[in-house]
């Protein structure tokens, strides 16, 4: 292992605190990953998906979620317990804060060791997993939309007009309104027009409260559209960021896979750095909880960006 | 003799908290260790041998007095591959094996990788550790362990050598090389202050030795000093009984007193580096 290929190109980085907590995050997080990715494989094709948004694969989500929050974790904990400052009274303690004398005690080192073997395994998992639950082949770009405080449709005749912030190209919108009481009979048919012209040649008939509807127009280049109702009798309510604009350009699915890795990186990143406070004054057994909490709060918890981002993946929207 | 550690009025207070009432855990000593020698620390268990060691290695700070280590502040950087410290606990990073371990210490002592894994591979295969190099630190014995630290604490060739407990836990063979080893560093210029239980040990390999109580120093000076007594034994070989028996009448009528007339035997630890030779060279084993 000394005179490995590694240990020749990085020279001692790779023998260092980063380069050895990279290792060692690598070599105990391979059990609970592929664990877990079994787990996610056999549960996914027996469990019966709960169509969110029409799609399936974004029902898939929980699935992508399980081994990717595995490797968080394992490297989390592997670099905690590996180090032994990062909690009290742990062995060896005295010989690594001898042999470490920055203010961080080589804890810096160790997190950026044990977020580049998450980022190392997190990569290909998100890649394969992404595309084997079904992914869009090629992401889009999401645009917000804005429109009046209160967008609603109550009446034959009705309008919303809606602005995207910079000219982009388009070639759909997406609405997920709700529905409230109807006045009369009749489902709300709607025509969405840009300047006078009308960007879908029917109009979108909206049949069930919070379902959502994709209406795929011409690409064009939009700064604003307008929703009118011309038929039906349910009022619409269209709340904030249930009106987005789909970009008409196609971006690598790899690409976004990869931008997933990033932001479960970020997590962890925040999880580390919660547990190198957290350690100061507490022992092993609080420190673990303290990590696994902290990735639970974000992961399941969507305290972060990272529950956002697996659901945006599968749903094909472009991370950035 | 070039002074190698020095400590004037070295005292340490660990400071009470809440109800907790301030423990004096060394009470103001003088110590000089000279390079080339080998000081014993004694004293049971609490009585601040592990503390002077750790302010020795730069990891608490004396509350009062002054103390360096080749000629300067303990905890100075550039004592760090200088100065080499063997803690009493156990070893970090048990999912490590033991080269990998020596590696990491190697890197962060500065040392070149290539010298680095060849002071390892010595030190392994001196401490009887090749054959556990695959192995995780995790599975080792408690001796391996110790094994293992002794060669982390060598692998810079440091000029002092703190070390706290370092032959606990090991088997007869284990100590008897660790003793060896310590040895050939003395005698090389190194100056190694041990804290230790074991005063067969201590006795046999110091030159000097502290025993601490309670944190205060309750006697010092070397084994000749402090264990020296007024008796003067003579040790005769190849008499019969009744040889012996005139030659006990000799040194009565000389003014002399015959407290025993005794058949020496050596001590275990003897037996065990007799037999650690002979499992060496194939020579033949102990008397029988």
């Amino acid at each position: 292992m000394s005179s490995s290929r590694p240990s020749r190109w990085f020279g001692k980085a790779w023998r260092g605190p980063a380069g050895l907590t990279f290792r060692v995050c690598l070599r105990t997080s391979g059990a609970p990953t592929a664990i877990a990715l079994l787990i996610a494989l056999v549960a996914s094709a027996l469990a019966e998906p709960d169509m969110l948004d029409g799609s399936p694969a974004a029902a898939s989500t929980p699935w992508l979620t399980l081994p990717l929050l595995a490797v968080a974790v394992a490297c989390c904990l592997g670099a905690a317990h590996l180090w032994p400052t990062f909690a009290l009274r742990q062995p060896g303690a005295d010989t690594m804060r001898r042999l470490e004398r920055s203010p961080l005690g080589g804890r810096g080192a160790v997190i950026a060791g044990a977020l580049g073997a998450q980022l190392a395994l997190s990569m290909p998992l998100a890649l394969a997993l992404s595309l084997w639950f079904g992914a869009p082949s090629h992401a889009r770009r999401h645009f917000e939309v804005t429109g009046p405080e209160h967008a609603i449709l109550e009446g034959k005749g009705t309008s919303v007009t809606f602005e995207l912030q910079n000219d982009a190209t388009i070639d759909a919108i997406w609405m997920r309104p709700r529905a409230s009481l109807p006045t009369g009979e009749g489902a709300t048919e709607v025509a969405i027009t840009s300047a006078g012209k009308r960007l879908a040649s029917t109009p979108i008939a909206f049949s069930e409260s919070g379902s959502l509807v994709r209406v795929a127009i011409q690409a064009q280049s939009l700064s604003q559209f307008t929703l009118t109702q011309t038929a039906g009798s349910v009022p619409l309510y269209f709340a904030p960021n249930t009106v987005t604009a789909i970009g008409a350009t196609d971006l690598p699915t790899w690409a976004n896979s990869l931008l997933l890795a990033l932001v479960a990186t970020w997590t962890s990143a925040i999880t580390l750095a919660i547990a190198a406070l957290v350690g100061i004054g507490t022992g092993w057994a609080t420190l673990a909880t303290a990590i696994c909490c902290a990735q639970f709060l974000q992961w399941i918890g969507n305290m972060g960006p990272i529950a956002d981002a697996l659901l945006r993946v599968m749903r094909g929207q472009w991370l950035l | 003799m070039a002074i190698a550690i020095s400590a004037h009025q070295l005292a340490v207070t660990f400071a009470g908290r809440g109800k907790k009432a301030a423990v004096e855990a060394l009470q103001p000593l003088d110590l000089q260790v000279a390079a080339g020698t080998i000081v014993g620390v004694l004293g049971p268990n609490g009585s601040g041998k592990t503390t002077l060691l750790r302010v020795l290695a730069g990891l608490q700070r004396p509350t009062s007095g002054k103390v360096e280590v080749l000629g300067t502040a303990p905890e100075h950087k550039s004592l760090l591959r200088r100065v080499a410290y063997q803690s009493e606990g156990a070893l970090p990073m048990a999912v490590l094996s033991a080269p990998e371990y020596l590696a990491f210490l190697g890197a962060e002592l500065g040392l070149a990788n290539a010298e680095s894994d060849r002071r390892a591979k010595d030190l392994l295969k001196r401490l009887e550790l090749t054959h556990a190099q695959n192995r995780r630190i995790r599975t080792f014995s408690t001796g391996m362990c110790k094994r293992l630290a002794l060669a982390g604490a060598l692998l810079a060739e440091p000029e002092v050598l703190l070390l706290d407990e370092p032959t606990a836990g090991l088997d007869p063979f284990g100590t008897a090389t660790v003793m060896e080893i310590l040895r050939e560093r003395v005698d090389q210029g190194c100056a190694i202050l041990m804290a230790s239980h074991h005063l067969l040990e201590v006795e046999e390999i110091c030159s000097e030795v502290l025993l601490l109580h309670n944190g205060a120093v309750r006697a010092r000076g070397t084994l000749e000093d402090l264990l020296a007594t007024d008796d003067r034994a003579l040790v005769v070989r190849g008499l019969d009984d009744g040889g012996m028996q005139q030659l006990a009448e000799e040194a009565k009528t000389r003014g002399g007193e015959v407290v025993r007339i005794e058949r020496p035997r050596d001590h275990l630890f003897a037996l065990f580096r007799r037999l650690g030779r002979s499992r060496d060279d194939g020579s033949p084993g102990p008397r029988q």
